[in-house]
C-alpha cells in the first residue's frame, strides 16, 4: 500500500522513497481514492518519480487510472538541461486533443432535419471507426512533405479550412521542428490516408449547444454566447503517431535507454542527446498531423456548413 | 446389463465462437470440443479405476482454426468441422493418451491417426454458405475430459483435468489488457497473439510464425509488428502493445500483464 500524507485539502504528498528522485503528489478528495481502483496509478506515480532529471513532483490529477508508463492524469517537469524526454510514457497517440469550434448559428434555430442531415453529411465525409480513412485520395511523400512546411495553412490553401482558424490554433498551426526524414515508411503509409479522419476508441465528433457560460469574462472574449452550436471533435495522429512512437520506444529499447527504469514504458533518452532530439523531430511531424485533424477535418466543415 | 457406454478423451475449449453459421444443427457451445482418443464402447468405472495419464503441460495449449471441413467429404456432407493449426504439446500427450488406452486393453478404440478438429454442426449443410465464411476461430484448451456420448451431440463429462488459462482479460480503464501465461517467450507470443484474436479473428491472418524471442522485449517489438501489418491493411480495433514488462516467475510458468492501446 502506498504511503500517502494529506499536507493540504484534497492534496496527498506520496514519501520519496528507493529511487525516486522525487515525491509524489496526488490530487483527490478521499472520497475519490476510495472510488479508485488506486494501487495501479499510485505505482506508475512512484515509477515516474524515479525519471532522471524530474523536477519538484510526480503528480496525479483527479482523473488518475491506470495508464501506459505514467497514469492516465499523470503530470511531470523535467529540467530542460539533465532531465529526460519519453516517447511513449504517456501512451502513443502524439498530440491528441479535442478543439471546439464555434458555429455562428443558435443551436435552437437548427431544426431537427437540419441536424439530422448535419450528422449524415459529416458521417459520410469524415471517416470514423477502426481503420476507417481516405482510401481514395492518400496522402503523397510531397503532401506530407508540404504539410509539414507548412504547417495548418497547408490545410487552408487545399481548402479544409478557413484562414481564420489559424489565428485559433496553437502557434497558428506551425510547430517549428519537425523532420520527415526522422520518420519511418511504415508510419507513413499507417497515416496516409488518416489525414481528416476521426478514428475509433474514445474520438468523436460532437455538435451541440452551449448551455452555460461560467466565465462570463473569457467567453465574451472568445466570442461564445449560450444557445451558440458548437462542433467539438476530438482525434489525434492515428496510426502514424502510433507508429512514430513504436519506432522511437523498440529503438530506445535497443539503446539501452530503458535501463534502470522501473517500466521499461517509460523508456526516455536525455532531451539534450541527439535521440533526445530526434523525438521532437518525429513528433513535431505528428503535432502538425494532429493540428489538421481538429482544425480542418476535411472536407467536412466547408462541405457541411 | 452391460454398463459399457461411448466414451472419449476429449479437449474441452473457450474460443471465440463466431455468433452466427450459416447452416445446419449447430452444436451448443458446451458440448464444442476436440476429440483426443475415441474408446467406443467401454466401462466407465473399469477406466476410472486407473490412473488416468495427465499432461505434462499446465497451461492450456492454444491455436485457432484454419479450415472448413466437410465429413465425410464436402459432396455428402454430414457434419462440418474446423480443422486446427499446430498444438504444439497437446499432439505429444495425445499420443501418450492413446498408447496408454492401447496398454489398458480398451479393445474397441479407435486407433485411426490423430486428427484434430472441432465438430461445429450437422447435417442438413449447404456447404457453400459454410465457405463463405471466414473459418479462423481462436481458441484454447481449458481442461481434458473423460466424456460420455449422450447421443445427439450432447455430451457429459465423467472425468476432467483443468488446465489455466493461457490468457485472461483484467480491467483496465481506459485500454485493454491481459494477463498472458507461457513457459517460455515464445509462449507469451503465441498466446498473446491468441488473446488478441478473441477481440478480433481476422488478425489471425497477420500471425507471426517467429519463434526465436531472447526477452519479453523482442516478444512486444514482433506482436507491434503483427499489429502495424494488420493496421496498415485493414485497419483493428489494436494499435500498439505498450511495453509495460510487469512479469511474475512461477514455478512452471511465466505470467505477464499484457497492455494495449486501443
Amino acid at each position: 500500500m502506498s504511503k500517502l500524507k494529506p499536507i493540504a485539502p484534497a492534496t496527498y504528498e506520496m514519501t520519496q522513497e528507493g529511487s525516486m528522485k522525487v515525491p509524489g503528489l496526488i490530487i483527490a478528495t478521499p472520497k475519490l481514492l476510495q472510488a479508485m481502483d488506486i494501487e495501479e496509478p499510485l505505482n506508475q506515480v512512484r515509477n515516474v518519480a524515479c525519471l532522471p532529471g524530474i523536477v519538484g513532483y510526480s503528480i496525479a490529477m483527479p482523473d488518475m487510472h491506470w495508464g501506459y508508463g505514467f497514469p492516465i492524469g499523470g503530470v511531470a517537469g523535467m529540467d530542460a538541461k539533465t532531465g529526460v524526454i519519453s516517447p511513449g510514457g504517456v501512451g502513443y497517440d502524439i498530440n491528441c486533443g479535442v478543439r471546439l469550434a464555434l458555429a455562428p448559428i443558435k443551436f435552437k434555430d437548427l431544426q431537427s432535419s437540419v441536424r439530422e442531415m448535419l450528422i449524415h453529411r459529416i458521417f459520410s465525409l469524415v471517416p470514423s471507426g477502426v481503420g476507417k480513412g481516405h482510401k481514395q485520395k492518400p496522402l503523397t511523400e510531397k503532401d506530407f512533405q508540404n504539410l509539414l512546411l507548412k504547417g495548418a495553412k497547408w490545410s487552408v490553401e487545399k481548402g479544409y479550412g478557413f484562414a481564420r482558424d489559424l489565428d485559433h490554433i496553437e502557434s497558428s498551426g506551425m510547430i517549428e521542428g519537425a523532420d520527415l526524414s526522422a520518420v519511418s515508411s511504415l508510419a507513413k503509409d499507417r497515416g496516409k490516408d488518416q489525414l481528416g479522419t476521426i478514428g475509433s476508441g474514445n474520438h468523436f465528433v460532437e455538435i451541440g449547444a452551449i448551455e452555460k457560460i461560467f466565465l462570463p469574462k473569457t467567453a465574451e472574449a472568445w466570442g461564445i454566447e449560450e444557445g451558440q452550436t458548437y462542433v467539438l471533435i476530438h482525434s489525434g495522429s492515428r496510426g502514424f503517431g502510433h507508429q512514430i512512437c513504436q519506432d522511437t520506444l523498440d529503438e530506445f529499447i535497443k539503446l539501452g535507454f530503458a535501463e534502470g527504469l522501473p517500466d521499461r514504458q517509460l523508456v526516455a533518452a536525455p532531451i539534450q542527446s541527439a535521440h533526445g532530439q530526434k523525438i521532437f523531430q518525429r513528433d513535431g511531424c505528428c503535432c502538425k498531423l494532429c493540428i489538421q485533424q481538429p482544425a480542418a477535418d476535411p472536407p467536412s466543415r466547408p462541405a457541411s456548413f | 446389463m452391460s454398463n459399457e457406454k461411448r466414451l472419449f478423451f476429449s479437449a474441452e475449449l473457450t474460443a471465440a465462437w463466431p455468433q452466427n453459421f450459416p447452416s445446419g444443427r449447430i452444436l451448443e457451445e458446451e458440448n464444442r470440443h476436440m476429440t483426443l482418443v475415441f474408446l467406443g464402447s467401454t466401462s466407465p468405472s473399469t477406466l476410472l479405476e486407473k490412473t488416468i495419464p495427465l499432461p505434462s503441460f499446465d497451461i492450456g495449449p492454444a491455436s485457432y482454426s484454419t479450415k472448413w471441413i466437410f465429413l465425410p467429404s464436402e459432396k455428402e456432407a454430414r457434419a462440418v468441422a474446423a480443422e486446427t493449426a499446430s498444438l504444439g504439446p497437446l499432439l505429444d500427450y495425445q499420443q501418450a493418451l492413446a498408447q496408454w488406452i492401447k496398454t489398458e486393453g480398451c479393445p474397441s478404440h479407435d486407433a485411426r491417426p490423430f486428427f484434430p478438429h472441432i465438430t461445429l454442426a450437422r447435417g442438413p449443410l449447404d456447404v457453400e454458405s459454410w465457405k463463405q465464411i471466414p473459418c479462423e476461430i481462436p481458441f484454447y484448451i481449458r481442461s481434458i475430459a473423460l466424456m460420455e456420448s449422450l447421443g445427439h451431440s450432447r455430451y457429459q463429462h465423467l472425468w476432467r483435468h483443468c488446465l489455466l488459462p493461457p490468457f485472461a482479460e483484467i480491467e483496465h480503464t481506459a485500454d485493454i489488457a491481459f494477463l498472458i501465461r507461457g513457459s517460455n517467450f515464445y509462449d507469451l507470443f503465441l498466446h498473446a497473439q491468441i488473446a488478441l484474436s478473441f477481440k478480433f479473428p481476422a488478425l489471425i491472418a497477420y500471425f507471426s510464425k517467429e519463434k526465436n524471442f531472447p526477452s519479453l522485449d523482442t516478444v512486444i517489438a514482433a506482436l507491434n509488428e503483427v499489429i502495424a501489418r494488420a493496421d496498415l491493411d485493414i485497419g483493428i480495433p489494436f494499435k500498439a502493445v505498450s511495453y509495460h514488462d510487469e512479469m511474475a516467475y512461477h514455478l512452471n510458468h511465466l505470467e505477464w500483464k499484457m497492455i494495449v492501446d486501443v
